[in-house]
């Protein structure tokens, strides 16, 4: 039997990188899955190719975010899976981010996700089902060169942490995923950039490759799952290895497989 | 040597305790805040100097730095960003608002603080910025859960301007206290859970704290958190089993 069969989800931030690679792995389990995203075009691909529901839905928009819940709600006829994996880099430090760049990161990795758990603890309450929010391993241990990012997802885990508590007694599970570098996924997606980065002269994780997104969509299902009962609050670090130690950093493309 | 410092949220407990402490050391201090009754009471006894902003008030932050550099002698050797609020209760019953204010009070405004200070600290050869966090940031508190969530951002902060600052010799690192007296989590200590040592800190025990960090005797302390629980924090404490 599959590992999801009928299980309803909602997913957001599918229409590109670890979110469609997360709707695709839940629906090949067996789940019904809608999924939101701001690109009409990529969400509407995404959907005929696995199967899934697209509901178009800015995750700054407070309205959006709550018409999205509600459609998912009424389209699957409950929730028993919530995925919170939408989000934005910026590639600044500290001192050079701009107040809107700082805005959109908070207003995007951190509010939003607010509102949405808020929005689906309800609905999850009642079929005693389960969240993953996507965080950052720049959110275990931050990066200067993607500051505000770091800082958010620092607070995404703490959201994670916080939601489990109070969620844990109704039997509603929360956990977060750290991706390390991830491909395709953050860092390929940056806003304006048309083309993929090369990604070859990457720092390797002592496992020598990056991170596929496949591999998040993994941790995403087994912790989504009731394989995955008593894990709560827990932050799942997919990264392999680069958090393990400042060794990590001295890897070199060149010893990559 | 005489050195200059900003502090804002200074008419609280933790803050005023801190430009008392500041003062005694000789510093000159411009500190910020809301309430201006407490703000010339802390003038006439400190002889710091008083700019009003609201931490939700872009503006008047802007403006506040450009009065303490002005006043300051254009520069700022120590920045201590203590500015905050607290929200109790659940998330589930946490609103929009609710959450705005604590994001732009003790997040937002620590970032933008440290962000308009941060090039001329690097113009004049160096700074140092202490944040002031919570142990919730931690170790989340599930009575104050919203709080712990942005308190944890800015821990991050201050490892972030410290990682960035070290190679232009700013340092930044986040105080992180428990329920101090007096604090933010109102004056009656029956009210909270005890502590690991039975005693609470004081606000005193704060700027002592940040009084260090800021000193040359931590020249080397960058990036780092300093929780002041008593020892709370340090490990679970399990209920004896009989």
């Amino acid at each position: 039997m599959q590992r999801h069969a009928d299980q309803r989800a909602l997913v957001t931030g599918g229409t590109s990188g670890i979110g469609e690679a997360v709707v695709s792995r839940l629906c090949e389990d067996g789940a019904r899955v809608v999924f939101t995203g701001r690109d009409e075009t990529r969400g509407q691909a995404v959907a005929r190719r696995t199967g899934a529901g697209f509901v178009r839905a800015d995750a700054l928009d407070p309205a959006a975010v709550r018409a999205s819940v509600e459609a998912a709600v009424r389209q699957l006829g409950g929730l028993d899976i919530v995925v919170l994996n939408a989000g934005v880099l910026c590639e600044a430090t500290l001192s050079e981010t701009s107040d809107e760049q700082w805005d959109t990161v908070i207003g995007t990795n951190l509010v939003a996700p607010f509102r949405y758990a808020r929005e689906v603890l309800p609905v999850l309450r009642e079929s005693r089902g389960s969240m993953v929010l996507v965080a950052s391993d720049a959110g275990v241990w931050g990066e200067t060169p993607i500051a505000a990012y770091s800082v958010s997802k620092r607070m995404v885990i703490m959201l994670t942490r916080m939601l489990a508590v109070e969620a844990g007694p109704d039997g509603v599970r929360v956990n977060a995923v750290c991706p390390g570098d991830t491909e395709p996924g953050m860092v390929t997606m940056v806003a304006g950039r048309e083309t993929l980065p090369d990604t070859s002269g990457w720092t390797r994780p002592p496992l020598g490759r990056l991170v596929h997104a496949r591999d998040v969509a993994a941790a995403v299902s087994f912790l989504a799952s009731d394989e995955a009962r008593t894990i709560t609050g827990a932050d799942l670090l997919v990264d392999g290895g680069m958090r393990a130690a400042l060794r990590a950093n001295t890897v070199d493309a060149e010893h990559a497989r | 040597m005489s050195r200059s410092a900003l502090v804002t949220g200074g008419t609280g407990g933790i803050g005023s305790a801190i430009v008392r402490r500041l003062r005694a050391n000789g510093d000159e201090v411009v500190f910020c805040g809301r309430d201006e009754q407490r703000a010339a009471a802390l003038e006439r006894e400190t002889g710091a100097v008083f700019f009003q902003a609201d931490a939700t008030d872009r503006a008047a932050c802007d403006a506040s730095v450009a009065f303490a550099l002005e006043r300051l002698g254009g520069r700022v050797d120590l920045f201590v960003g203590n500015a905050g609020v607290l929200v109790e209760g659940p998330l589930a019953g946490t609103t929009d608002e609710e959450l705005e204010l604590l994001v732009q009070t003790n997040l937002t405004s620590t970032f933008r603080y440290g962000r308009a200070l941060f090039a001329p600290m690097r113009r004049q050869g160096g700074g140092v910025m202490v944040l002031i966090s919570s142990d919730s940031a931690i170790r989340g508190s599930h009575r104050i859960p919203a709080y712990s969530v942005v308190k944890a951002g800015v821990v991050t902060l201050a490892e972030l301007f410290g990682a960035e600052g070290a190679p232009h010799g700013v340092r930044a690192n986040a105080v992180c206290p428990g329920n101090t007296l007096p604090g933010m989590a109102g004056d009656d200590p029956a009210e909270w859970r005890t502590t690991a040592s039975g005693a609470f800190a004081t606000a005193d025990d704060v700027a002592a704290a940040v009084a260090f960090l800021a000193s040359p005797d931590a020249a080397h302390i960058n990036g780092a958190t300093v929780r002041i629980d008593g020892g709370t924090g340090a490990a679970l404490q399990m209920v004896t089993r009989s």
